[in-house]
């Protein structure tokens, strides 16, 4: 699966039009699912969408196999422009559980890490590690990649100062890391 | 301390921090926390992007015509005697492009722009489009009529924008004159809508585009 992602980028990144296309066809649902729970707007998360997409087109000749994923390379591109948006636009009315979402539910939407359906090795370890750090450093890790929370946003959220948040942040990730290493 | 480079790197791959200004030793770290969080993003279920999205990207990632001017030229009268063939039937429309394609070197002094709006990078075209921006005047020749029901809608996209901009529906007939201006790369799109224009100020069935070239 990966490989073949890593053969279209390799034709991507000899201006291939018709592998682009099917690069589009294989990871744009995927992308679109990033960029949405990013931006909590339809109309932002196709703009980051399609500034993802630019991006892959344009730099498809950096990517390196050797290095990591073909669909790791896509998910960061397209979180760096949902992130832009977002820091550029602001979010949509749904961000932080306003509109028709319980607060609560921002986190019960988040996949079930400890039942990981998609289970590839990497998955796995990813899931069992950070199902060893404390619930709420793993509910910021997680808050911070999927919805793209600042450290500003955990504060209002966690009702503490950004530098402890930033604290929390730093040990729960040293943790990880020496998990994930381990 | 080399524990806290790794930590640094974590907070910018989950956007704490910006990249934009990490040292070019430590991009490499933060690709590695790319790669250790990438998963997550692999666990949400996926959801289908609107159908004009790609038309959008397809767009953007447009050739720059400006440094092949003669080269493209070139090409467009390839494909206008494709389309010359498609179009024998309608006398009109081939006498506008027998001109068209006989007069290669217009006025001299004039700027003319020409688009050829295609289905795809290397097909026939769909329509050709010529414009003076001395003039604001851009001649509209679609190829055939569109089916019963339906209009043809003509949409832009200016240069440096990506949401698409109508420009009205064409007439049913052959050749359709309007006027509005064009610059160099500017691209412009067909769409196939119901009978009296997109009801949503977007496109509904985006059909053709082509980026708008100078011919010298």
């Amino acid at each position: 699966m990966d490989a073949d992602l890593s053969k279209l980028l390799a034709n991507v990144a000899r201006r291939d039009r018709a592998a682009f296309r099917a690069l589009y066809a294989a990871q744009s649902s995927k992308l679109f699912a990033v960029t949405l729970r990013m931006c909590r707007d339809r109309a932002i998360a196709e703009d980051a969408l399609q500034d993802a997409f630019v991006e892959i087109w344009r730099k498809a000749e950096t990517f390196d196999p050797a290095r990591g994923k073909a669909a790791a390379w896509m998910a960061t591109i397209a979180r760096n422009r949902s992130i832009d948006q977002i820091r550029r636009r602001g979010r949509g009315p749904t961000f932080g559980g306003g509109g028709d979402e319980g607060e609560a539910d921002i986190l019960a939407s988040i996949p079930d890490l400890t039942q990981p359906e998609d289970g590839g090795a990497e998955t796995l370890a990813l899931a069992q590690c950070l199902n060893r750090m404390d619930d709420r450093d793993r509910e910021m890790v997680l808050l911070a990649y999927y919805e793209g929370y600042s450290r500003e946003d955990l504060s209002a959220r966690y009702d503490a100062p950004v530098n402890t948040i930033k604290t929390w942040l730093r040990r729960g990730l040293a943790g990880l890391r020496a998990c994930l290493e381990g | 301390m080399k524990d806290d480079r790794h930590i640094d790197a974590a907070e910018r791959a989950l956007g704490l921090d910006p990249r934009a200004t990490e040292a070019p030793g430590d991009a490499a770290l933060t690709a590695a926390w790319d790669e250790r969080f990438a998963p997550l993003a692999g666990l949400l279920p996926p959801v289908e992007p609107p159908e004009g999205l790609w038309t959008r990207i397809e767009a953007a990632i447009a050739p720059e015509p400006r440094s092949a001017d003669v080269l493209e030229f070139n090409a467009l009268r390839r494909r206008a005697s494709v389309w010359r063939t498609v179009a024998a039937g309608a006398a009109a429309v081939a006498a506008m492009l027998a001109i068209w394609v006989a007069a290669p070197k217009p006025v001299p002094e004039a700027e003319k722009y020409v688009a050829v709006v295609t289905h795809d990078e290397n097909g026939q075209a769909g329509l050709i489009i010529e414009i003076e921006p001395a003039t604001g005047r851009a001649t509209v020749i679609p190829v055939t009529a569109p089916p019963a029901g339906n209009s043809y809608e003509m949409w832009t996209i200016p240069v440096g924008g990506t949401t698409p901009v109508s420009l009205g529906l064409l007439p049913q007939n052959a050749v359709a004159r309007a006027n509005f201006t064009a610059a160099p790369d500017q691209l412009f799109a067909i769409s196939l809508e119901p009978e009296g224009g997109s009801p949503t100020g977007q496109p509904t069935q985006p059909l053709y585009h082509g980026r708008v070239v100078r011919v010298d």
